[in-house]
């Protein structure tokens, strides 16, 4: 047991230089990139080139970058985020209602798509050969050349023709004073529109991944010694090739994880979803610095957690990964 | 109803044998044999893998199936189980069980048969157990698949375990397949064969790459087992394991080979015990150029004269080697403060009894796992890939994917530099150089025999030009007469090419055979530095 306790440890001591390593390289390209807030600024008539600068040095944006990366390090420390100049607030309160809507929008997408692309690509592993196999596999390709922006914009249309979904927001205007469960209800079907679209955009990937683990698993010599041993076809799905097809599944599903944030912008843009998207986009086309600053971060924080989890679900369904792990600990405690 | 439902029920966990096969008797002489299979033919695609082949086995019956590597003795097993590989097909003739033809079966009516009432235990141990999945599970999960409830099959678990000679507890029952040794898995996979009671047990090859305490321990429990009514196909190509067993002997002659006339393919039965069976016949293939390394023993001694030519030039040297794996928490010591040296042209067996750590030690001098203490030493003229290894399980070490071609020259592709026709032209003459035809390097290892796996394995550890040559067992479970050959072999590419040797092996005989320095390994610890009797 020390070992897994010291390796997660190990795990997260990685974890925090990853997400120290990625502060430091976003800050970098936000320097490098041309332009800033204030340029934009100055180009107002009504501004005086005097009040810009002034503005600017209020900000602390003329010191040095390693200067204002401290004191960004200091407002995360006290949850501030830095500062956005465009809304005049602290970022954090800017960004964590939005977040909060992105991973709704998102963790039921990606929920959704693994409870779809599990049976189908089960399924298909199974039924190798067979015309409902090569149906799944056509279905998957053709999702996956079908661009997100163009399912969702057929998508938007299809609403603004018919009335049956809503075109934007999360709730109907006046909801507020519905009763709970009629608000529920609102909220999945503004759900709707967004997360097929995301769903669709995940599927094919998922699905053919999910394929290609089974078909491997169900290849092993192993399994065929099984089915020699009269092991029906159910449990060997189930209970012998699923297991070994998990690892490389999980690690697809810790670096989905990743895109939980940065996944959705178009499709939130597109589909008027107040989440990060939206505000990330206004935030690059400002120059916003400290809000790109902050999505990215978190992003990369739950890339890093995502992978993490992985991580523990394969040494949990893997005893030989689990082995390793334990044999390097007890390497490393050796004098 | 099936006709072997009535015996084949494994409801009741009843102690004594709840799949009781039936019993040889008066009764029984009337009723159809437990086997029979008759003209049977079965191809991979277009090419013949067996031919007309007769076999009839009576319930309660001990038979022992010979031939030479290459022959179909596998693809005969997995015919009569319905799992022929993906390609290969019955194509004439017929086998029925218990007098019901198999190619009438329906899904449900294969399941019920399969590990009830034909039992298979597979060559390659290491190949047919679920890695992800704990040893006693994978045994329940047979007994469950046949209607038993989850705590009598546990306790027939421990029981098939223990008298296998897996005792100590739950060890076993709760260690995953890598955790355990070639010898532990042999005796794994055989307790899941033997877990419902079978009427019949086909064993493929169940005592190769064991030592010789196991392989007695082995044959003794399958002694027990035809006493107590279970008929038996013992698939060997060591007659003096078959004359262990079972009574009669059926020599199945190298089956694919088109050249032979069709009336001495047909099997051969022959009455006799006592090592009395017809010696594998190794009918030539037309294919298979001779060995350039030939089978004369003047080869093996020249083996010994380039190891006196050439001044003793260490090439590998390890001191106060240790390794301990943590299994379930507790700590097991594999090596202890072992001592080697590995000079130019020389040869050092290892011996030891299985799970002695002879593996581990292959693995840790082959650079493929760390140590975790004492030192390891490398001359310089070794290089990085100068050593190289021969695997104990010839299946497991190549990809079942790549053909033949591209598993030999697939080091050179890894480490770049070798333009592809070159590649080729070097694979075909590797090939060559281990007595196999060039037009196999189209071939994927499915196709290929245990015995011609092996090759392959050489040609591909002797692709990088190595030093150093560790052969992990790997000339366990081959017959007689291909060891001589790889033996042979090895010899001629010793004296070529000035490589060292180190043998792992658990068998007496064929150490004797290698010659050279001898070192006995057991329970991780160096016993004795032997030099050979000259």
């Amino acid at each position: 047991m020390p070992g897994i306790v010291s390796s997660a440890l190990r795990r997260l001591l990685h974890g925090a230089l990853v997400l120290a390593a990625v502060s430091v390289l976003v800050f970098l390209l936000m320097q490098l990139a041309p332009g800033s807030y204030y340029a934009r600024m100055r180009l107002n008539p009504q501004l005086s080139p005097r009040t810009v600068a002034a503005l600017e040095a209020a900000q602390g944006m003329r010191a040095p970058l390693p200067v204002r990366y401290w004191r960004w390090l200091r407002s995360v420390a006290a949850g501030r985020w830095g500062y956005s100049f465009a809304y005049n607030a602290p970022v954090w309160p800017l960004v964590r209602t939005r977040v909060a809507h992105t991973l709704w929008l998102t963790l039921t997408a990606l929920l959704l798509a693994w409870m779809v692309a599990l049976p189908l690509g089960m399924w298909s592993a199974w039924r190798r050969g067979h015309w409902d196999s090569r149906a799944i596999a056509g279905g998957a390709s053709l999702l996956l050349a079908l661009p997100d922006v163009v399912l969702a914009l057929a998508l938007l249309a299809l609403a603004l023709r018919t009335g049956w979904f809503p075109v934007g927001g999360m709730h109907t205007l006046g909801s507020r004073h519905w009763d709970r469960w009629a608000q529920l209800r609102d909220f999945a079907w503004h759900l709707c529109l967004p997360v097929t679209v995301l769903v669709a955009g995940m599927l094919p990937t998922l699905v053919r991944h999910v394929r290609a683990a089974m078909a491997e698993a169900l290849d092993a010599p192993y399994i065929a010694a099984a089915r020699g041993h009269g092991i029906g076809e159910w449990r060997l799905v189930f209970g012998q090739a699923l297991p070994v097809a998990a690892n490389p599944m999980l690690s697809l599903l810790g670096l989905s994880f990743g895109a939980l944030l940065s996944g959705s912008l178009v499709v939130e843009v597109i589909l008027g979803w107040p989440g990060l998207g939206p505000l990330l986009w206004r935030a690059i086309l400002d120059r916003d610095p400290y809000v790109v600053v902050a999505a990215v971060m978190l992003s990369a924080a739950l890339l890093v957690g995502g992978n993490m989890l992985a991580d523990l679900g394969l040494a949990w369904t893997d005893p030989r990964l689990a082995t390793r792990g334990a044999a390097a600990a007890s390497r490393s405690e050796a004098p | 109803m099936a006709p072997w439902a009535g015996a084949a029920r494994a409801g009741s966990p009843v102690r004594s044998a709840p799949c009781a096969p039936a019993r040889t008797g008066p009764a029984a002489a009337a009723a159809p044999p437990l086997l029979a299979v008759r003209g049977l033919d079965v191809c991979y695609g277009r090419t013949p893998a067996l031919r007309g082949v007769d076999l009839a086995l009576q319930p309660g019956e001990a038979v022992g199936l010979l031939g030479p590597s290459g022959c179909g003795k596998s693809t005969l097993a997995r015919a009569v189980l319905g799992l022929l590989p993906p390609g290969g097909s019955v194509t004439a003739g017929a086998i029925a069980v218990r007098g019901r033809d198999v190619a009438t079966l329906r899904r449900r009516e294969w399941r019920q048969l399969r590990g009830a009432v034909v039992a298979l235990a597979h060559q390659e141990p290491s190949q047919a157990l679920n890695p992800v999945r704990r040893i006693g599970d994978q045994i329940v999960s047979v007994l469950a698949a046949h209607g038993w409830a989850r705590r009598p099959a546990r306790a027939r678990a421990a029981a098939l375990l223990a008298e296998l000679g897996l005792g100590a507890g739950e060890r076993f029952a709760r260690a995953y397949p890598h955790q355990l040794s070639g010898g532990q898995l042999q005796r794994a996979a055989l307790a899941q064969a033997l877990a419902c009671g079978p009427a019949l047990l086909i064993a493929d090859e169940p005592t190769s790459g064991l030592d010789a305490e196991t392989r007695a321990a082995i044959l003794s429990a399958l002694r027990r087992r035809v006493e107590q009514g279970m008929a038996l196909l013992l698939i060997s190509h060591e007659p003096a394991v078959l004359a262990a067993v079972v009574a009669r002997s059926v020599a199945l002659p190298a089956g694919a080979a088109g050249e032979v006339p069709a009336a001495k393919r047909r099997v051969a039965s022959v009455a006799g015990s006592e090592g009395e069976g017809v010696p594998p016949r190794r009918d030539e293939a037309p294919e298979r150029t001779p060995n350039p390394g030939s089978t004369e023993l003047s080869a093996v001694t020249g083996w010994n004269e380039a190891t006196r030519r050439l001044s003793p030039r260490p090439l590998l040297r390890a001191a106060g080697l240790t390794k301990t794996y943590t299994r379930a928490g507790r700590r097991v010591p594999a090596l202890e403060d072992v001592d080697l040296t590995l000079s130019r042209g020389e040869t050092v067996v290892v011996m030891g009894p299985s799970g002695a750590g002879k593996s581990t030690l292959a693995r840790c001098l082959a650079g493929l796992e760390p140590a975790d203490g004492g030192t390891l030493w490398r001359a310089p003229e070794v290089g990085p890939l100068g050593v190289q290894m021969i695997w104990q399980d010839p299946a497991g070490a190549l990809n079942p994917r790549l053909r033949v071609g591209e598993l030999v020259a697939e080091p050179w592709r890894i480490a770049g530099g070798v333009p592809r026709r070159e590649r080729e032209r070097r694979a075909a003459e590797l090939l060559e150089q281990v007595s196999l035809p060039g037009a196999w390097l189209r071939r994927r290892p499915a196709e290929l025999s245990g015995g011609e796996k092996r090759r392959v394995g050489i040609a591909r550890a002797l692709a990088l030009a190595p030093a150093v040559l560790i052969l992990d067992e790997a000339l366990a479970s081959v017959e007689p007469e291909l060891r001589e050959d790889l033996l042979g072999l090895l010899a001629a590419l010793q004296a070529r090419r000035a490589l060292a040797y180190l043998f792992i092996t658990h068998d007496a005989e064929l150490a004797r055979r290698v010659g050279g320095r001898r070192l006995i390994l057991a329970a991780g610890r160096m016993e004795a530095d032997a030099c050979p009797a000259s």
